[in-house]
């Protein structure tokens, strides 16, 4: 009753896009509904993998990478995998942009960022000019832009703690600590201020269990999102209002990219911390802790999130015959 | 009559034979003291000048080292395909090859260091390799080394010297065995 209650609340609320595996063995963009309903492909390319899907900040166009069918997606180190492609909402028109790994949008959708053994760059989306470098200092990966454009969060080296969070002031070049220890695939809330990242914390019994936790991007107190013995949760992202979260549920570790996805999950932010399955560890340590709801998607990995009618603007570019797509040179 | 006290005497008396023992005495443990030493750390005149050598340690990268692994400072963490992490290790230079690197300790970051180094490349990373099995303190390598690191590697690093701020890190691109003679060492 509370997953249905759920489901009619976000069913309206635009669309997702996540990559989804094949049977063929490729992964593909699917659009669909936010409770996994209406699914159509976006890409169908035997040939290529389709991966990591973001809508630009106004959701006219898509940025995601382009990687050889048959490559193992890494799910932590995906994207130095293959090629940025820029393309419309709908994924029509695809350019090649480059490598440019861990290509992320700026606020307005004009400049992208990128991290690579050279450090960060920003480049200008029109021209594909480098705009301005940066030391990347200990970021290593997953390195994503703001909404609001001050701040770059990833995951870094500092001192000898690998697999740390790190928020960086675009202008200044200044870094913080937001989370230590056993972080990854760290993204922004659409206010800004807070992180949503993976933690595996060490209060667990072996390996563990990685779990979804967010964060001020000052630092400060982290809190669980969405913890559940038995999966890893990776894909932690935020809807467009900040007031829903996605994630996938990953039996083992990873985020299902080096397989076939994971099941996704859906819940309100309002209702964290959640713990999903029996988890009597976990509920030992998050008493307070609810265990819904959750409302289960598809097999996917890194689903993306847009109130946009994006299936509108497309309906409207193909009467106009694709003239609305922007393009680079 | 006087008592001989003539220095030059060709006689020596009982109190310089004692002093003259003691020096020897002294010179043979130093002796003694330097030969163990030798053996426990190798010399130059241990390893023939192409000890571990190939066409790729003694090109890639911009510096070629022979040098001995001192420590394992801690446990490599797991590679269990999922996750790849470069370590570093601690090294007592022995010989320079190429490049500018002053003797002593230098530090060296290997990638995924569980892995033999033949099995070491991959597709982030397709340039490494070597015959090095496996790292043991005491073993010996030949490297060839790139610096500063962080131009040549983006990823997570386990440095468990991260508090020596100042020091020189390299990035090892082929990591070769290098016997010193006579030794049983192996990969």
């Amino acid at each position: 009753m509370a997953v249905e209650t759920l489901r009619k609340e976000v069913v309206n609320k635009g669309f997702l896009v996540a990559s989804i595996k094949q049977k063929r063995g490729d992964w593909d963009l699917v659009l669909m509904r936010p409770d996994g309903s209406e699914q159509r492909k976006l890409t169908d390319t035997p040939g290529w993998s389709e991966a990591a899907p973001r809508w630009s900040p106004d959701s006219r166009q898509l940025l995601y990478r382009r990687i050889k069918a048959g490559t193992v997606i890494s799910h932590d180190r995906w994207g130095f995998q293959g090629e940025l492609v820029l393309a419309d909402a709908m994924a029509q028109g695809p350019k090649v942009l480059g490598k440019h790994p861990w290509g992320c949008w700026s606020p307005d959708g004009k400049q992208i960022s990128s991290l690579s053994l050279k450090g960060i760059q920003i480049l200008d989306v029109a021209t594909l000019k480098v705009v301005r470098r940066m030391k990347r200092a200990g970021y290593f990966q997953q390195l994503f832009w703001s909404p609001d454009g001050k701040w770059f969060c990833g995951t870094a080296n500092v001192g000898g703690e690998l697999w740390t969070i790190v928020r960086m002031d675009v202008r200044t070049g200044e870094w913080n600590v937001v989370s230590r220890f056993r972080n990854c695939t760290p993204d922004w809330a659409p206010d800004s201020r807070n992180v949503i990242f993976s933690n595996r914390p060490a209060n667990q019994a072996g390996y563990g269990w990685t779990q979804l936790w967010m964060a001020p991007g000052q630092g400060g107190r982290r809190r669980m999102l969405y913890g559940e013995d038995g999966r890893h949760i990776y894909g932690g992202s935020l809807s467009p209002d900040g007031r829903y979260v996605l994630f996938t549920r990953c039996p083992k570790d990873g985020g299902g990219s080096e397989r076939d996805g994971a099941p996704g999950g859906l819940m309100r932010l309002a209702d964290a911390p959640i713990i999903g399955g029996a988890s009597p560890a976990l509920k030992k340590l998050h008493p307070e802790a609810h265990d819904g709801p959750v409302l289960e998607l598809p097999d996917l990995w890194e689903p993306h999130w847009t109130y946009v009618d994006v299936t509108a603007a497309r309906r409207k570019s193909a009467r106009t015959d694709d003239s609305g797509t922007r393009r680079v040179k | 009559m006087t008592d001989n006290v003539s220095g030059d005497s060709p006689i020596p008396t009982d109190s310089g034979r004692g002093a003259r023992r003691l020096l020897l005495g002294l010179i043979g443990a130093a002796i003694i003291a330097v030969a163990i030493a030798a053996s426990l750390r190798p010399s130059t005149a241990d390893l023939p000048g192409d000890a571990g050598a190939d066409l790729r340690v003694t090109s890639d990268g911009r510096f070629e080292v022979t040098a001995r692994l001192v420590e394992l400072p801690g446990d490599f963490l797991p590679n269990d395909g999922l996750y790849n992490y470069a370590f570093v290790l601690k090294y007592e230079v022995i010989r320079v090859h190429r490049g500018d690197i002053a003797a002593g300790t230098i530090h060296v970051a290997h990638y995924n260091p569980r892995k033999p180094r033949s099995r070491v490349a991959d597709e982030f990373y397709p340039d490494l390799g070597g015959t090095v099995t496996g790292f043991r303190a005491g073993d010996t390598h030949r490297l060839a080394l790139d610096a500063p690191w962080d131009e040549h590697y983006i990823g997570p690093l386990v440095d468990r010297y991260h508090q020596l701020s100042d020091k020189t890190l390299y990035w090892s691109i082929r990591c070769n065995a290098a016997h010193p003679a006579g030794s049983p060492q192996g990969g």
